[in-house]
């Protein structure tokens, strides 16, 4: 088996999903630079969102169905866990309140939550199409 | 082996993953409410625990707390409904000040026909801003402005209001440097601060022509200045100025009214809780002006009452109102003139101070030291005239470089006011009590004018300031008020006699450098009647034999030696205060408090002897030691060796003791407080934290949940309930600073006791009521909140306010202890002080409330105290508060959420904190718990028990009790959208599974060639 096998016969949903994975991936590499500035690191997002990139990676190799519909729940592991950690953040932009949080870090935040969302959104568009193209 | 999506196992697929997602969603959403339990609760009105009650009781009255409107039902609610909104007005109409008058310009006639201008008419400040009145300012019940003054009976020029009502125009409060912490550099989250005044092109020659040839009787102009939490007025702001001083956009607009010459009267509102700059009102033609602070839900009536005659104005000024805003020595060294740590760079990547950045990198030193408002423009005063060697004359603080002159320095000093009549105030004589250790003065006012009117009667007193004092750098202050009181409305030619009782305790000093302790100094003493502290202070020269005497406008004055009296001790006394009246010696506890203590000589702190070389120009900037790094780091507890075993203590057993039995359970009765702790275990304990605007219920003894309210200008965000038929909001009062205006000891009272009215009726055992803050300098976000530049002034307003709502039953907690003056940097801001500052200024400002019972709660303060959060000192938690104050009750950090230097739990436990704000997630029950567990830390948890004992001894004397009787029990109840959640998860774990097996069963299939070329798929 080569590489270009493992691209054969692809169909629109393995693509889909393997964009979803290299999401996860750079969203991990985001986290972990978010994280050193803000002093956190929760392995509720790194474990979850490095399982959907070895799911993905897995995919190169192996069809299976089940792995195909549990990636997006990881994803939103990941991403619950990031939001609930950043909910004193929310809520001192929203309400304008420095004591909650450090609203500084909104940014990074918000680009966080749109790169893990988006990974979870293609994942799950994903598992309603076809991985692989009919014979 | 290819294998076959059949679109039906990708339906099922697709389904299945998305329900999964549903179902992870589901989970979380339903893990955060849990943990934010309290939160939720407080917003949807549910609860998590009900009291059964014991049927066998019913006969027994169990309402321990009443309402003196009779008992709780709709028709009693809307009696207080009326009380609160008839006693807003009032206190408006009391706490409103009258700056200037001429030629009687106010009152104005009925029917005027008046132009307002300035966009603060449909943009008015009605509340101090912030977490604190969170009561609204919305609404139906709400008065704005122009409802006022149309109700009152004048004809509005509704072209030019309704202009400005269409403007875009929006005034934005934000300091924007919080974020940032640059000067004038937009944060990146922050909105910038927009002044909201229309610029000067939006008057078209349209709107011009409405006020040409009618609606010109009178120009109202209003101007606004909006803070509050977090939001501190700007030293220098986006135009380069002070946000105090007049703006170029308001300058236009009263160039424009002046210039129109069409106007008989201009009359100029201030609605401001921050001392603005006034020294524009004749450049601009102003008749009269009123300050009206933050007048609330129903204020401005009083506003329309002042200005229609109805009511007649006696209110006084509680701060300075100086030239230049930024003239104060305190101005010159604190808020946007904070500083950082020289070596900050070492301090962050010291490996000793691990919390976040911007909680351990921002230093103030009170360089300014006592002298702080009146304190120091009359103290320089005085010594310009009877000292001029002091250098009080030189251009040092000079707000124009040359020399300081105090008429140019002041544009009206504290205690000022007029009134459309005019007194006459008699001081008829002083006693003093030896067994109470108090003097009485009797002061005869009598009505002199043809209005009837109150008048406020204000005395002052001077101590000595010898050789003593002097070498041991004791300061004292020229004047300081130490009594008020007020007449009622007296009639033109009627007379009162207002009798005044003055603690002579409050005219100690603090001797930090020999003495150590309280001392009264030797020399002559004159107590002093006057108009405001600038009055006072003639009159003393006066006795003093002092000429070249002026009154704030630079007239030519003689004072008036007959409202004085004066006595003399002939030695020093260091004992009549060396001992509080616990029996504890008071002495310093604040010495590494004082840089000078890190690095000898850093600061001379400003002194009456040399004010040319001692002002502080310029903020002094230092470094921090390894030491220094230690105690800022602040995670300094350890268990003792000493300490105890858990096991050495009994938790969890049944005593027979309930939550209600302890209202009658006096604090000191140790044996029974220490059975009804021992019934809960240690996790009940320790639950009894983390407070998120209540704490959670305790089964074994039958403590309710609750919540409380977060106020000073109102009890919170909080309606009152459903079953009374009116669910409006309640009221927002004017702020505390127009309260203090008042100067009426009535009014202060009522305030109290409606607050806890209103508290009564929405169940709140307990809320954040009192400032105890000072307004150190005219920038202090919070300062709406805070009573009075004056610490002696706020301690006795907080007496009377605070012990008036906890005598009906509910808990008024006051804030900030301590020093939290101003909004810039205040998490982690690191402050040095002498300990004669800290005692007689932020210290002594919350002594009144906290002493002798007045009140039973009270939240610290963001910052720190020298090097240690506030919430940590054990010198302030414990050796001062409990020990010399002989505080009882509930001491709450300010909110922890965020973490950081906030959540060393373990020091600021043992330091004396009881309970910790705003912690949603109970992370300091959970740190607490751990470590008593972990390490076997029995000290730990006697800290806690002790920290349970006051927290419930607080609670147990309020209206938390109502309804309970001895047998009561607390049962837990799932709240509403908890079950809705548990439903939700089980629901979508289900169409999860579901989709799951009809995956399986759909699942994918080999396709299978067969010999006649076909294609069939197989299982």
């Amino acid at each position: 088996m080569n590489l270009k096998s493992c691209f054969s016969g692809r169909a629109a949903g393995w693509y889909l999903a393997l964009a979803g994975g290299v999401l996860a991936l750079i969203s991990i590499v985001f986290y972990a630079v978010y994280g050193a500035a803000a002093g956190e690191r929760n392995l509720l997002i790194y474990l979850p969102l490095a399982a959907v990139v070895v799911l993905e990676v897995l995919s190169l190799f192996w069809e299976n169905d089940w792995l195909i519909a549990l990636a997006p729940a990881l994803g939103m592991i990941a991403l619950c866990a990031f939001v609930v950690d950043s909910v004193y953040t929310f809520v001192g932009y929203f309400f304008n309140l420095a004591m909650f949080g450090d609203v500084s870090m909104m940014g990074s935040i918000v680009r966080l939550c749109v790169l893990m969302g988006a990974a979870v959104l293609l994942l799950l568009v994903s598992a309603y199409l076809r991985h692989r193209k009919t014979a | 082996m290819p294998q076959r999506e059949s679109r039906q196992a990708r339906l099922w697929r697709g389904l299945t993953s998305t329900l999964a997602v549903l179902l992870v969603l589901a989970l979380f959403a339903t893990q955060t409410a849990i943990t934010y339990t309290g939160t939720l609760n407080s917003y949807l009105g549910t609860t998590t625990s009900e009291v059964v009650y014991d049927e066998d009781a019913s006969g027994e009255d169990t309402t321990y707390w009443t309402s003196e409107f009779g008992e709780f039902s709709a028709e009693n609610l809307q009696s207080l409904i009326q009380a609160t909104y008839d006693e807003s007005v009032l206190e408006q109409e009391e706490g409103s000040v009258l700056l200037k008058n001429d030629d009687n310009a106010l009152p104005l006639a009925s029917g005027s026909r008046v132009t307002l201008f300035g966009h603060a008419f449909v943009q008015p400040v009605y509340s101090p801003g912030g977490a604190n009145s969170g009561a609204a300012s919305t609404g139906t019940y709400l008065i704005t402005p122009y409802d006022a003054l149309a109700e009152a009976g004048f004809a509005i020029n509704d072209t030019l209001y309704s202009a400005y009502q269409a403007s875009d125009t929006t005034r934005v409060a934000s300091n924007n440097l919080q974020i940032s912490g640059g000067p004038n550099s937009t944060g990146e989250f922050n909105a910038a601060p927009v002044q909201g005044e229309e610029p000067i092109g939006f008057y078209t020659d349209e709107l011009r022509a409405s006020w040409q040839d009618d609606y010109n009787d009178v120009a109202i102009v209003m101007l606004a200045r909006e803070g509050g939490e977090d939001t501190e007025m700007m030293m220098e702001d986006p135009e380069g100025i002070s946000a105090l001083a007049l703006h170029q956009d308001e300058r236009d607009m009263l160039a424009m009214i002046r210039d129109s010459g069409v106007f008989d009267k201009i009359i100029v509102l201030l609605n401001s809780n921050y001392q603005m700059e006034v020294e524009w009102l004749d450049e601009y033609g102003v008749d009269a002006c009123l300050w009206i602070g933050t007048p609330g839900l129903r204020g401005f009536e009083g506003v329309a009452n002042l200005l229609t005659g109805q009511a007649n104005p006696s209110g006084r000024l509680v701060d300075t109102y100086a030239a230049d805003s930024l003239s104060s020595p305190a101005a010159h060294v604190s808020s946007q003139n904070s500083t950082t740590w020289t070596n900050l760079d070492e301090v962050i990547n010291s490996g000793i101070v691990t919390d976040a950045e911007n909680n351990v990198s921002h230093v103030v030193i009170q360089a300014e030291g006592i002298y702080v408002g009146y304190k120091y423009y009359e103290t320089r005063y005085e010594d310009a005239i009877l000292n001029p060697s002091s250098g009080a004359s030189s251009s040092a603080g000079s707000s124009d470089g040359g020399a300081w002159v105090y008429q140019d320095e002041v544009s009206y000093p504290f205690g000022y006011g007029l009134s459309y009549t005019t007194f006459e105030q008699t001081l008829d004589g002083v006693t003093y009590d030896e067994v109470s250790d108090t003097f009485t003065a009797t002061v005869t006012v009598t009505n002199t004018g043809d209005a009837a009117g109150k008048s406020a009667v204000q005395l002052y007193v001077q101590t000595p300031y010898g050789a003593y004092e002097r070498e041991n750098l004791v300061e004292k202050s020229a004047v300081q008020v130490i009594g008020f009181g007020k007449t009622g409305l007296l009639e033109p030619g009627a007379s009162e006699t207002v009798e005044v009782s003055i603690d002579r305790y409050l005219m100690a000093s603090y001797d930090d450098s020999n003495t150590k302790g309280y001392i009264l100094s030797a020399g002559d003493y004159y107590l002093s009647l006057g108009d405001d502290a600038h009055d006072a202070l003639n009159n003393i020269l006066a006795a003093k034999g002092a000429t070249g005497l002026v009154d704030h406008e630079g007239n030519e004055v003689a004072g008036d030696a007959a409202k004085t009296y004066h006595w003399t001790y002939d030695a020093l006394d260091t004992e009549s205060y060396r001992y509080s009246d616990t029996g504890e010696l008071v002495t310093n506890q604040f010495d590494d408090c004082d840089i000078n203590y890190w690095f000898p000589d850093t600061v001379t702190y400003l002194t009456r002897q040399d004010w040319a070389n001692t002002f502080p120009e310029e903020p002094v900037e230092v470094a921090c030691t390894e030491e220094m790094m230690v105690l800022l780091q602040g995670d300094t507890y350890e268990k003792p060796e000493d300490a105890p075993s858990v096991d050495d203590y009994t938790q969890g057993t049944n005593n027979g003791l309930t939550f209600v039995m302890m209202k009658d359970v006096d604090y000191d009765d140790e044996e029974t407080w220490n059975r009804y702790l021992d019934q809960m275990t240690v996790e009940e304990l320790a639950s009894q934290l983390a407070d998120m605007f209540g704490t959670a219920e305790v089964a074994s003894v039958g403590k309710p949940a609750f919540s409380e309210g977060d106020g000073t200008a109102s009890v919170g965000s909080n309606t009152f309930p459903e079953e009374y038929g009116d669910t409006r909001d309640v009221c927002l009062y004017p702020s505390s600073t127009v309260a203090a205006c008042t100067w009426s000891p009535e009014r202060l009272q009522r305030r109290g006791e409606l607050l806890a009215e209103e508290a009564l009726y929405c169940n709140l055992p307990s809320f954040w009521a009192g400032g105890g803050n000072i307004h150190r300098t005219p920038f202090g976000g919070r300062n709406g909140e805070y009573y009075s530049e004056d610490s002696i002034l706020t301690y006795l307003y907080t007496e009377i306010q605070l012990s008036a709502t906890q005598s009906r039953g509910v808990s008024p907690g006051i804030k900030h202890l301590a020093g939290n003056d101003q909004e810039l940097y205040r998490e982690g801001l690191v402050m040095f002080f002498n300990e004669q500052a800290f005692r007689e200024g932020a210290l002594k400002a919350f002594e009144g409330a906290l002493s002798h019972d007045n009140t039973l709660a009270l939240m610290q303060s963001f910052n720190r105290l020298g090097l240690t959060w506030s919430s940590s000192s054990y010198a302030l938690n414990t050796q001062v508060l409990r020990n010399e104050w002989g505080f009882k009750g509930q001491v709450e950090t300010d909110g922890v959420a965020g973490g950081s230097y906030k959540s060393h739990f373990s020091t600021s436990l043992t330091a004396g904190t009881t309970t910790y704000c705003i912690d949603p997630t109970g992370s300091s029950t959970a740190a607490i718990l751990q470590e008593i567990t972990a390490n076997d830390d029995g000290c730990l948890l006697g800290c806690l028990r002790d920290a349970v004992k006051n927290y419930h001894y607080m609670l147990s004397r309020t209206n938390l009790t109502n309804g309970l009787s001895v047998n009561s029990t607390i049962r837990s109840v799932m709240p509403w959208w908890q079950t809705a959640l548990y439903v939700l998860d089980v629901v979508m774990a289900v169409l999860t599974a579901g989709c799951a097996v009809m995956l399986f069963r759909s699942g994918r299939h080999p396709v299978i060639e067969v010999k006649d070329g076909g294609k069939k798929t197989g299982r």
